[in-house]
């Protein structure tokens, strides 16, 4: 019964913790909110009671109905929960906001009697099933719990193991690659929180009316640590983990004290021991084993796309396509390339600029690391950046793509102010970028991190996804179809399943670029992608470049290396000092003493 | 609050509670029970916090249960089987409360009673070993239990809303008018208070300053501040002893030193209370300043003897104080009246000997007045009726199984021996809550 | 008498206490970014310290610096053996919580069981009343808000005017630019661990002086208090928690004066959450840091 209420409440906190990495410090306040709203909805008013127990309403629903309620109003605090995420504050500070809001929740309970009973709690809850108390229903109500757990499992197997659990991967990952693919952080991190309150509530609900009551001293801040211990020790984003690590961290505690003795004088002594015993585990296991028992498991797609040396055994069947064509149509790279640029070629139709920088300002204190730039990049061009070291080439991409938001000035692509834009807006525009140090979802596969890029996945509505791979196995084939082809040109077909942390620099760089141009771009921003690149891959990069720009894809390249700028941008544009210096082609720009000196001086 | 407050929490009491559950399941079916024959141990449980902010008050509810059975022991058991005592945390949370409990009745072999419940549990708890057919003898003060029936709930002092007027009659008695009332704000504390204002009102005095404090505050400055102004003479103070220390000694600093009179209750009268009142604010203070109201229990009796015998027999620390108190002395008997009701049922089953609680307690012509359970056990193999009196002195109880009882006002002396200082009677109660 | 007024100098002497142990506590998340919920059990077993001391005979203000400094070194003990460990081994922020949450608890019932539940004092006798205008204070009040300044200003040198203390800025704002510029970031790094432990010896020992009765959940209930004063100021700034501390102390007191002293901690905390909403990153913290994209 414990066992199954537990297990609603830490999949739901895996949902938001170990899948999405949202560390929510009052997720206890979720179930707390769950239990309260259905004990109040199922309490008569306050007199009835013999006024020995006071609360503020109470409605006498039936106990369904009130679950029900109990479940949305979780789900509701959970929303108001995210909205301290609009402030976009460092994931720690808003760790310990939320911390806080467990606190202040928990003493406002406690300290107003005639809100629900201060810290002597809420008692006399009817049971669901009929009758008060845990033993009025029995075995009963741990079938209702179990088929709400399965259910449970369901939704959350839904939302985890699927393309939408792998964009909130992407999120815990790294938050700043997931907005510069085009993910909303903020909205996706909602989800997570509305949908992890509604499981909370659930769980605290059925609590509440398992039990007959509710105080303040079953969700004090700590409940959620001890909520999060289980989730950590048990394996954290997996389900399977977290339903052990629920099993087991309850046994470790017992198992300290259990069969010590009761002593006359010392009667708390054996609780005590247990304590302790349960704090060292805690410590051990995060010390020796922090993936937990069952550590987190990626698909594995290598012997479904058909690629050389199929790993066997150990495999999880991939979420979505059932079979693709072998790699009968991957000889000709060209072909692939056509795929990933289906948008851009629209864009060369219209003769207006496709990247328009007007007067843009970016001010750091009293730096101005961007002064007043104004420059153009044409349809079907590929434009080079340059600039000695602190010329302002990495701040004006920034505000580019929406990673700063400029002090003053217009970025207009394909004619629309974008400049107020969030990143992830222009990144759906087709507005992509690629960064200095590649950011890569270092915990997902080379294949899964270009999956994840797909834009406007059916998976990634809420609503859709609970509907099963009918709803976007479809395109999650046609997706894979695609990364494939794109992994064989830049050579990374052999890395499919690895995952992106594990791969070498030049692999990552690469992955990174592939990774952009599953995003659809029209316009690819690269923020000197080939900065450290051996010449086997430079030479690969280079040409897909090249072929990219064939394809009709505009792009910017940021680039110390003026070899390459010479042999394949069209247009440059000369920064220095936050300003922009000089365009045109290459071979006039290096005549000009100005860019000698500037270079010179950097 | 905080980490001493989780208990065994949900999350963490969980599974193994899984585990009971499929035993529990069976309901009263599991409840041990053995025919006289059997030399199997009985147990009984103790419920009390015995982890978080207040396990100092488990501690001495479990002191009773360990000197009853010694007693019976030492008296040749009950029916011939060996009794301990078997602790259950009910960590003074109900929602961490019952899964312990219900883990506790289910994997304590041989249970054959219970005592303890307090009051922040109680409600919630009570229901759960009423159907678990286990009786028991609670101190708990709830109002709830003066008209909702459970069968197997009984209890020998009389509840919150009664201590509350005793304090106040207490306070007239002593000839105060200046009175304030301070209580902590949880439920235990303040069910004092209609009782109180009540017997007040039937005095014709209006207190000076009504306040309620949050608990386990690191100082209460503003509020001592705003008491002191209104000058009282006694304080009517009802809150745990960390809580009434640093009160009372942020109302010394900031009054150079004088802290007016102070009746509390018996819930704090221990040790520990003493002590730390002593650190703060003197072995004087307590002497000559603080009153302690409970339920009443006259230490000039036999009985109470035999029942100190048994409290120091069972290596109870600071006995004598701990056993002075009502409430500790009213689960002493509660013990005693269970297992004599046992002897006199002839089972150690709850369901059966449950209806022999009243046969044992209630004086009747022709019953023999016993004291300890060895007596009882004697007049019943003669064949005798008995009444069983113990340290908290007679009982009847109503159909709620409420005893409305005496109320006595202690004092501690400087060595820490408490004294009784008077009574007050349920004549003088039942005027005051009219 | 005004009523207010002597709110305020009840205000003060807490926010005093309130901001020596929110400075150990933000230090150490501003250098380390650790949120150390075992920084509670380090209160209680530096209280704990000082009664073994005091109750030995040792004057209280000399049992107060050694608990303090035997607290620190545990801090660094602590800092060493776990926490610089797990973060080298990439421990994320959730797993460095719920492993400072173990050690928390663990110590705190290892306290439990060798001192048991009950009520301790350190039975001293608050050295008369102190009245300065409307203001009343206990001597003893007086003598931890003269205290808990001296260390604040002391802080305040450390942290303008030494090597030492702009190194911990250093690191605190970046740690890796910090070592770039040849800053040894671990020994500052310790240096801060032994202070914070000072600090939450020196606010733990003072409290339980002014508080005069406590137990064993001392230090997991003051550690609320403290995370509240932390946020309020802007956690990981010292002068943030300062203000903090000082903010919590007034509003407790005179919310406790003026309205219903039951609510004593609620108003303090309302306030708190209508912080959070306003300006989440606290009154000095630096308003939503950006993230810092391609250098």
């Amino acid at each position: 019964m414990y066992f199954g209420t537990d297990l609603i409440a830490t999949w739901g906190l895996n949902l938001q913790f170990g899948v999405t990495g949202v560390l929510n410090f009052a997720y206890i306040v979720d179930l707390a909110v769950g239990a309260y709203a259905y004990a109040l909805m199922t309490l008569g008013p306050s007199a009835a009671s013999g006024g020995f127990q006071s609360y503020f309403i109470g409605f006498k629903l039936s106990p369904i109905l009130a679950l029900i309620i109990a479940t949305a109003a979780g789900m509701a605090i959970g929303g108001l929960l995210s909205l301290l995420g609009l402030r976009r504050l460092r994931p720690d500070y808003q760790a310990v906001a939320l911390l806080v809001v467990s606190i202040v929740t928990v003493t406002v309970a406690e300290a107003d009697l005639g809100l629900v009973n201060g810290n002597a709690g809420l008692t006399l809850i009817p049971n669901p099933l009929g009758g008060f108390g845990p033993t009025q229903s029995g075995w009963a109500y741990v079938v209702l719990v179990g088929v709400l757990a399965a259910v449970g499992y369901i939704v959350v197997r839904r939302l985890t193991d699927s393309p939408f659990g792998r964009t909130l991967r992407a999120v815990r990952d790294d938050e700043v690659a997931a907005r510069g693919i085009g993910k909303n952080v903020v909205w996706l991190r909602a989800v997570v929180q509305i949908v992890g309150g509604g499981f909370a509530a659930l769980s605290g609900a059925l609590l509440a009316g398992f039990i007959g009551a509710w105080s303040p001293g079953a969700w004090q801040y700590v409940e959620t640590i001890s909520l999060l211990s289980a989730v950590i020790v048990g394996g954290m984003g997996n389900n399977l983990g977290v339903m052990l690590g629920t099993a087991l961290v309850p046994v470790l505690i017992q198992q300290g004290a259990q069969y010590l003795p009761a002593v006359a004088g010392h009667p708390g002594l054996a609780e005590d021991m247990s304590w302790v015993v349960l704090g060292v585990m805690i410590v051990i296991f995060i010390w020796f084993r922090p993936q937990g028992v069952i550590p987190e498991r990626r698909p594995r797609y290598r012997r479904l796309l058909g690629l050389a040396g199929a790993a066997t055994g150990g495999t999880i069947s991939p979420a979505g396509a059932t079979q693709l064509p072998s790699r009968a149509a991957a000889a000709a790279t060209l072909p692939a390339l056509h795929l990933v640029s289906r948008r851009a070629e629209g864009d060369l139709a219209h003769d207006r600029p496709l990247l328009e920088v007007k007067d843009v300002v970016v001010q750091f204190g009293g730096v101005r690391a961007v002064d007043s730039a104004s420059c153009v990049m044409q349809a079907g061009q590929i434009t080079g950046l340059i600039g000695p070291n602190g010329a302002g080439k990495s701040s004006l991409i920034n505000a580019v793509s929406g990673f700063v938001r400029p002090n003053h000035g217009e970025v207009l692509f394909a004619g629309h102010d974008v400049a107020r834009l969030s990143a992830e807006r222009r990144a759906n525009m087709g507005l992509v970028r690629t960064f200095q140090l590649p950011r890569l979802f270092p915990n997902l596969s080379a294949i899964e991190n270009l999956l994840v890029a797909v834009p406007n996945q059916r998976a990634e509505r809420t609503v859709g996804v609970l509907g099963g791979r009918s709803v976007w196995g479809k395109q999650e084939q046609a997706s894979l179809e695609t990364a494939r082809e794109l992994l064989e040109i830049f050579e990374l077909a052999e890395k499919v399943d690895d995952m992106a942390g594990t791969l070498s620099g030049g692999q990552q760089r690469m992955l990174e670029v592939t990774r952009a141009l599953m995003c659809d771009p029209r316009l690819l921003l690269l923020d000197e992608p080939l900065a450290g690149l051996s010449p086997h891959w430079s030479e690969i990069l280079e040409q897909a470049l090249v072929q990219l720009r064939a394809r009709g894809l505009s792009m910017v390249l940021v680039e110390h290396e003026l070899g390459i700028v010479d042999r394949i941008c069209d247009n440059v544009i000369v920064m220095a000092q936050g300003k922009v210096l000089a365009t045109g082609k290459m071979t006039d720009l290096r005549a000009q003493e100005e860019v000698q000196a500037a270079y010179v001086i950097g | 609050m905080g980490l001493g407050r989780i208990g065994s929490g949900r999350v963490l009491g969980g599974v193994a509670a899984l585990v009971m559950l499929a035993v529990a399941g069976c309901g009263s079916s599991t409840t041990p029970s053995t025919s006289s024959q059997s030399s199997a141990k009985i147990n009984f449980a103790v419920v009390a916090p015995m982890t978080g902010s207040m396990a100092m008050l488990g501690h001495f509810i479990s002191d009773p249960c360990f000197a009853a059975v010694g007693a019976f022991n030492k008296a040749g058991g009950v029916l011939g089987h060996k009794a301990g005592c078997v602790l259950i945390d009910d960590t003074g949370d109900p929602a961490d409360a019952v899964p312990n409990v219900t883990k506790g009745l289910s994997t304590s072999s041989n249970l054959v009673g219970v005592i303890g419940i307090d009051s922040n549990v109680a409600a919630t708890v009570v229901p759960i070993i009423n159907s678990a057919k286990l009786p028991m003898v609670s101190s708990n003060g709830l109002s709830f239990f003066l008209n909702h029936y459970y069968p197997y709930f009984w209890r020998m002092t009389p509840p919150d809303i009664a201590e509350g007027a005793a304090t106040a009659i207490w306070a007239h008695k002593k000839g105060y008018t200046k009175i304030a009332i301070v209580l902590q704000n949880d439920v235990g504390d303040t069910g004092n208070l209609p009782g109180i204002l009540s017997a007040m009102k039937n005095e014709g005095v209006k207190p000076v300053a009504n306040l309620q404090i949050p608990g386990d505050s690191s100082s209460y400055d503003s509020i001592v501040n705003s008491v002191r102004q209104t000058n009282p003479q006694i304080i009517l103070l009802s809150a745990d002893t960390q809580t009434m220390a640093t009160f009372l000694s942020n109302y010394k600093q900031l009054n150079n030193g004088n802290v007016p009179e102070v009746i509390t209750t018996t819930q704090v009268m221990s040790p520990d209370f003493f002590n730390a009142i002593t650190k703060d604010l003197g072995a004087q203070y307590l002497a000559s300043k603080v009153n302690f109201i409970g339920a009443y229990l006259n230490q000039q009796t036999p009985q109470y003897v035999a029942y100190l015998d048994a409290m120091n027999a069972a290596k109870v620390q600071n006995a004598s104080t701990v056993a002075a108190t009502g409430p500790i002395g009213s689960l002493y008997d509660g013990m005693n009246v269970e297992a004599l009701a046992m002897v006199a049922a002839g089972s150690t089953k709850g369901s059966v000997y449950d209806s022999y609680i009243p046969k044992v307690t209630t004086a009747r012509p022709g019953a023999v007045v016993v004291h300890t359970f060895a007596q009882g056990v004697k007049e019943l193999k003669a064949g005798h009726q008995i009444q069983y009196v113990g340290v908290v002195g007679p009982v009847a109880f109503d159909k709620y199984h409420n005893s409305n009882g005496w109320y006595a006002a202690f004092g501690v002396s400087a060595s820490q021996q408490t004294s009784q200082l008077g009574s007050i009677g349920p004549t003088e109660l039942s005027a005051a809550l009219k | 008498m005004n009523l207010l007024i002597a709110a305020v100098g009840f205000g003060i002497a807490s926010g005093a206490v309130i901001a020596l142990g929110s400075l150990g506590f933000t230090l150490q998340f501003g250098l380390s970014n650790v949120l150390n919920i075992a920084y509670g059990a380090f209160l209680t077993l530096a209280v704990f310290i000082g009664l073994l001391l005091v109750n030995a005979n040792v004057n209280p203000w000399i049992a107060m610096i050694v608990a303090a400094l035997v607290t620190g070194l545990l801090s660094v003990a602590y800092y060493q053996a776990l926490i610089r460990g797990l973060l080298r081994r990439g421990a994320s922020l959730g797993s460095l919580v719920i492993a400072t949450f173990g050690v928390g608890i663990a110590l705190e019932y290892i306290i439990v069981s060798i001192f048991g539940p009950e009520v301790q004092s350190y039975g001293l006798q608050g050295g008369g009343t102190v009245n300065i205008g409307d203001i009343t204070l206990s001597g003893l009040q007086v003598a931890v808000v003269v205290l808990a300044c001296a260390i604040m200003l002391g802080l305040h040198l450390l942290l303008t005017r030494t090597t030492l203390g702009r190194a911990m800025r250093a690191t605190s704002v970046n740690r890796t630019l910090a070592r770039s510029c040849g800053i040894h970031t671990e020994r500052v790094t310790q240096i801060t661990w032994f202070l914070s432990g000072v600090l939450a010896g020196i606010a733990a020992v003072a409290l339980a002086m002014v508080t005069a009765s406590f137990d064993f959940t001392l230090g997991s209930t003051f550690l609320i208090t403290v995370i509240a004063a932390a946020v309020v100021g802007g956690i990981g700034q010292p002068y943030g928690a300062m203000l903090g501390g000082l903010i919590i102390g007034l509003t407790t007191e005179i919310s406790a004066a003026f309205l219903s002293p039951a609510y004593r901690d609620v108003i303090a905390f309302a306030l708190l959450v209508a912080m959070l909403l306003l300006r989440p990153s606290g009154i000095l913290g630096i308003q939503s840091r950006r993230h810092n994209v391609a250098g």
